[in-house]
């Protein structure tokens, strides 16, 4: 099997945007998890009172990190 | 951590009778979380998580409405007119999910509810007047850099392209120099 996917499989226009709903809710679920649902907590880094906005891209960045 | 959700939950009028909200995961966690679903997201479609695309999409369908013989002199809205299904955007679709998937995590979580939040120094009209304002500037800002904090910053520094590292860190060094001009929006 080749990655990605879509280079070697032809889908339909329904199921590329059915591919992007399905991996949308993975991304929303992660950031609301991470509680990037609350602007308090995004704009908090900046007043140095709550740094999860820098640990949460830190460790996303880590984890899907390519050479 | 439970301060920050205390004050959270402060402006809202229902607060008193719901019950508590569940804490935020670990942000290491969730980090990686997002990490993975950026790589599966790599491995089935090719692309990157973003934003930005999803947008432009919506405003070109809006541009072609306003001005339906014009629009299309307009190198970014020709761009993104997909041969007239501008709304059939991959990323727009992407943020459908985006929202579903968020209200599912905060639903499930005791987290959804409506609510403004700001600061105890602010009126709800201010804090959205300024988030009107701010989401104006930050759209522009992720056009002319061809990307937001989710395709620059979070999917460009993953493959450590130098571009979203620099972006990465101007977003940082104006969110700090800025912040204390707005800070009454939040403390």
């Amino acid at each position: 099997m080749m990655f990605p996917l879509t280079s070697s499989i032809e889908f339909s226009l329904a199921a590329d945007l059915a591919i992007a709903v399905a991996l949308g809710i993975g991304f929303g679920f992660a950031l609301e998890r991470a509680g990037f649902g609350s602007a308090r907590k995004l704009t908090a880094v900046f007043y140095l009172y709550d740094m999860a906005v820098v640990k949460v891209m830190f460790s996303a960045v880590a984890t899907s990190l390519k050479e | 951590m439970s301060t920050l959700t205390r004050q959270t939950h402060e402006t809202s009028p229902q607060a008193a009778g719901r019950a508590a909200a569940r804490p935020f995961w670990n942000p290491y966690l969730a980090g990686v979380l997002l990490g993975v679903v950026l790589l599966a997201t790599y491995l089935v479609a090719g692309r990157g998580l973003g934003a930005t695309a999803g947008f432009a999409g919506l405003a070109t369908w809006l541009a072609s409405i306003v001005s339906p013989t014009n629009f299309g002199s307009s190198i970014v809205h020709a761009k993104y007119w997909n041969d007239g299904a501008p709304l059939l955007n991959w990323t727009l679709f992407l943020l459908l999910g985006a929202l579903i998937g968020a209200a599912i995590s905060g639903w499930q979580a005791r987290r959804f509810h409506f609510t403004i939040e700001r600061g105890p120094h602010i009126s709800d009209g201010q804090r959205l007047a300024l988030a009107f304002t701010g989401g104006f500037i930050a759209a522009c800002g992720a056009k002319l850099a061809k990307g937001c904090t989710s395709g620059q910053a979070l999917t460009g520094s993953s493959i450590l392209n130098a571009g979203s590292l620099l972006f990465l860190l101007a977003v940082f060094v104006a969110g700090f120099g800025l912040a204390h001009w707005v800070r009454k929006e939040w403390l």
